[in-house]
């Protein structure tokens, strides 16, 4: 292109030195252009300087420069020499001028096209953008992004514009151009450099408040853990002295506390529990000293005037002088919490020891561990509650065991009563059965008590008698029969002895017989035979069916030592059949 | 009709006379006469054993070896069944067993009567009067008695005194 | 009713208690010792008869010596004999006639 410029040119260089000289002025106005164009960034100053230059080298009064961005449908403009409002309207007029001169909408990059267009006045299709004075206008297109119009109006030297002109201006165009290009350029770097700047900024704050959203969680986590640590120590915790203790210990420990104290009041019981760490004798003796009813009652109102509801807790902290009345002692920041109706407490921390002021959220921290310590002594004090009510569910169930066990005893009791009632009324009335009834065990049973007491009487008795015979336990006497028995009698040698009892001697005896009876032996012995001999043959008779008279007689006659006693076996009867003497 | 009302009236009569007789009231009496005839008896018996063995054997009627058993345990017997009649307990067993005694002793009697043996009842004591036939209608009217005694005693038993504790149970 | 019959049991048992001690009163007085001797007054054969107050009684003579227990009904002493027998005597103020069967009449009179 440049070649065919220089052609040009060269075909010009026919004319004198003068235009060689314009030449030269020409090319070094292009080259300080150049210079200045290249240097500068906005591009608003770059056609206005252009346009400047333009109309200053080639002694212009009316020009305008618009710069077109067929892409984006928009464009700059610069002017000198016209009215506003003209340069107003070529600039609106853009977008149909763009129709008209750059209906090209290929994208390709071209080398820079030139376009110059001479515009007459009457011309339809230039007439009503421009203009009047405009007679010359360029247009030129690099590609989409650099195309744009230049008008021109007349020399001041009224002067039709030379080739060096042309020249002159495609150069300045083309210049124009790559500092458009370049001002674009550096636009573009430059709005990248602020975005990246910007962008840095933009992550520095968010590193920034990351940083701190870290700090946050950071704390929060602390907070939880000592939350999470002091529920987990005090749940497993029943007694509600060391909940308390246990309690303190951790809070202190978690916010770094020198001293502190919990004070728990209790409105039925009646009593007030102090637990407290780090806190000199001198001051808790104050404490101590006071009542611990003035304390309650003081507690209580407070709540009240407060609007503590069971179950709440309230903040307190030293800088207000109505909290302050709570504390009995220098506190720098406390908890008040009420449990339930009855049950009221103050927890009281005094310094740290970082001597720092206890922050917002340390403030909160002691609310919410309160909040939690105060569920677990509520869960503790049930627990309590619970245990005793256990231990009072335990003795009343041993009681009842008691009472059950006696009224098992007692039922079984009754049960044997009403058996043996039964029983008993059974057998009675057996009894009375057998009252009326004869029965064979009564034989028994009375015959069985006659032999027993008989037999012990008998025995018992010196005047029992033998049971068996007195014949069975001893020998029988020598008998004598009948007619032997006879000629004794005749021969009167023998004495003839009658056993029987005295009424059968009576009616009837042998005669010549005494009588002797067997139960009157010893008198009548005594008085009647004691003198007689015991050779003396004795005969004795008599016996019936129950009784062996004669055998006993005999025996008893034997045993007194007679030697020749016999007895007559045949007996009376035989004797009286025989018809042997009888008395009657 | 006047037949038909004496008979009436007869019977009426009669029947009183035999509600009269059988009222248990009189089976009282009689059985505490009874009781204690023979827990009198036995007295004499228990006391004096040898002789209550020669009167058993003056009857003649049970064999020579269980005389002497029978003077010793039959006093008992009469004893123990008088005081059962007297108090009331078991009396229909003991009116039973008295009026068994009491047939042997009638019979006893009877035999000995027939035989005409000289002995002496033996009832109360060993030398009482000699056996007669009053004696023997004397054993009698005894026995009546026990049957009364057995069918109509029905009052004053100690046996009855459990029917007290029968109803407070 | 069965309250009675128990009573009536009670006092036949004391009366009989009562009957048994009144013998005694009649024991007492005829108690002490006696010596036989015949119808004229005169003494027969030594026969010491000797009563306890207590129901015993001891016939004694010179060879032997018969213990026996003696009972009063009414007139009459019975002496009850260990072997089974019955001597009746009778009292006839301070005598005691008394008739052994097959022997004689002893006259007991009171000894001093």
């Amino acid at each position: 292109m440049q070649v065919e410029e220089f052609t040009l040119s060269i075909e010009k260089e026919k004319d004198g030195s003068k235009k060689l000289n314009r030449r030269q002025f020409l090319l070094k106005t292009l080259f300080d252009a150049t210079y200045e164009l290249s240097s500068l960034n906005d591009t608003q100053q770059i056609i206005e300087n252009a346009l400047l230059i333009l109309m200053g080298t080639l002694g212009l009064t009316e020009g305008f420069i618009l710069l077109i961005n067929t892409k984006t449908q928009n464009g700059q403009i610069a002017g000198r020499g016209l009215k506003d409002n003209e340069i107003k309207t070529i600039y609106e007029k853009a977008p149909q001028l763009i129709q008209q001169y750059f209906p090209d909408t290929s994208e390709t990059t071209s080398p820079l096209f030139i376009k110059i267009h001479s515009i007459s006045r009457n011309s339809a299709m230039d007439g009503p953008y421009f203009p009047q004075e405009i007679s010359l206008l360029i247009q030129w297109s690099v590609n989409k992004e650099y195309s744009g119009l230049m008008g021109l109006g007349s020399k001041i030297l009224k002067e039709n514009y030379g080739d060096e002109d042309i020249e002159f201006l495609s150069h300045l165009i083309s210049t124009l151009v790559i500092s458009i290009k370049n001002a674009r350029s550096m636009e573009i770097v430059r709005k990248l450099y602020l975005n990246l700047h910007q962008k840095t900024i933009e992550q520095e704050d968010a590193l920034k408040q990351v940083k701190s959203t870290q700090n946050e969680v950071d704390r929060q986590v602390f907070h939880l853990k000592a939350l999470y640590d002091i529920t987990s120590e005090l749940s497993g915790l029943n007694d509600t002295n060391k909940i308390l203790e246990t309690f303190l210990l951790l809070a202190m420990g978690t916010l770094s506390i020198k001293n502190g104290y919990i004070l728990l009041v209790d409105k039925e019981d009646k009593r007030a529990q102090l637990v407290y760490r780090g806190i000199e004798g001198k001051r808790l003796q104050r404490l101590q000293e006071d009542d611990s009813e003035e304390i309650i009652n003081r507690f209580f109102k407070a709540a009240e005037s407060r609007g503590l509801t069971p179950m709440n807790t309230q903040l307190i902290t030293d800088k207000n002088p109505y909290d302050k009345i709570l504390f009995h002692m220098d506190a720098k920041v406390g908890v008040f919490f009420a449990i339930d109706e009855v049950h009221l407490g103050l927890i009281a921390f005094n310094d740290k020891l970082t001597s720092i002021d206890y922050s917002q959220q340390e403030q909160k921290l002691l609310v919410t561990l309160t909040n939690n310590f105060m569920v677990l002594l509520k869960n503790a004090r049930s627990f309590e509650v619970i245990q005793q009510l256990n231990l009072d569910l335990e003795k009343r169930n041993i009681q009842l065991k008691k009472t059950v066990d006696e009224l098992t005893s007692s039922k079984r009791r009754i049960e044997i009563l009403e058996k043996i009632r039964a029983h008993a009324k059974s057998s009675i009335q057996k009894e009375i059965g057998r009252a009326q009834r004869v029965s064979a065990v009564d034989f028994i049973f009375i015959f069985t008590l006659a032999v027993i007491l008989s037999l012990i009487f008998n025995f018992s008795n010196p005047n029992g008698i033998n049971l068996q015979p007195s014949i069975w336990s001893h020998e029988p006497s020598p008998s004598i029969d009948l007619y032997r028995a006879k000629i004794k009698h005749d021969s009167g040698k023998a004495l003839f002895v009658d056993a029987r009892p005295p009424n059968f001697f009576k009616q009837r005896h042998i005669q010549g017989a005494i009588n002797l009876p067997l139960t009157l032996f010893d008198f009548v012995y005594m008085m009647k035979l004691n003198s007689l001999d015991p050779e003396k043959e004795i005969i004795v008779y008599g016996r019936n069916f129950s009784r062996f008279y004669d055998e006993e007689v005999a025996f008893k006659l034997i045993s007194r030592g007679h030697t020749n006693v016999n007895v007559l076996l045949a007996g009376l009867s035989t004797w009286e059949k025989n018809n042997y003497p009888i008395k009657q | 009709m006047g037949k038909k009302q004496l008979s009436y009236k007869a019977m009426k009569t009669l029947l009183f006379i035999k509600k009269l007789l059988t009222h248990r009231y009189v089976a009282i009496v009689l059985r505490f006469y009874i009781g204690g005839i023979f827990i009198y008896a036995s007295m004499n018996k228990i006391n004096y054993t040898a002789e209550f063995a020669e009167t058993i054997a003056s009857y003649q009627i049970v064999p020579h070896w269980s005389v002497n058993i029978m003077a010793v345990i039959l006093p008992w017997v009469e004893l123990i069944c008088g005081i059962l009649l007297v108090a009331g307990i078991r009396t229909r067993s003991a009116t039973v067993i008295i009026g068994c005694l009491m047939i042997i002793f009638t019979i006893a009697i009877f035999i000995n009567l027939i035989k005409g043996t000289p002995i002496s009842c033996g009832c109360f004591s060993t030398i009482g009067e000699k056996i007669s036939w009053w004696t023997f209608s004397r054993d009698i009217v005894w026995m009546m008695m026990i049957v009364h005694i057995f069918f109509y005693d029905k009052a004053l038993h100690l046996g009855k005194r459990f029917s007290l504790l029968i109803k407070e149970v | 009713m069965a309250k009675i019959s128990g009573s009536f049991l009670i006092w036949f048992l004391i009366f009989s208690l009562i009957l048994t001690f009144s013998c005694s009163k009649d024991r007492n007085r005829l108690a002490g010792r006696y010596v036989a001797e015949d119808n004229k007054g005169k003494q027969l054969q030594t026969v010491l008869l000797e009563l306890k107050s207590n129901g015993e009684g001891s016939w004694a003579t010179e060879e032997d010596n018969i213990s026996f227990r003696w009972e009063i009904k009414g007139e009459e002493i019975l002496v009850h004999t260990k072997s089974g027998g019955v001597i009746i005597g009778n009292i006839v103020g301070e005598t005691i006639k008394i008739n052994l069967p097959g022997v004689s009449m002893h006259y007991f009179k009171k000894a001093l």
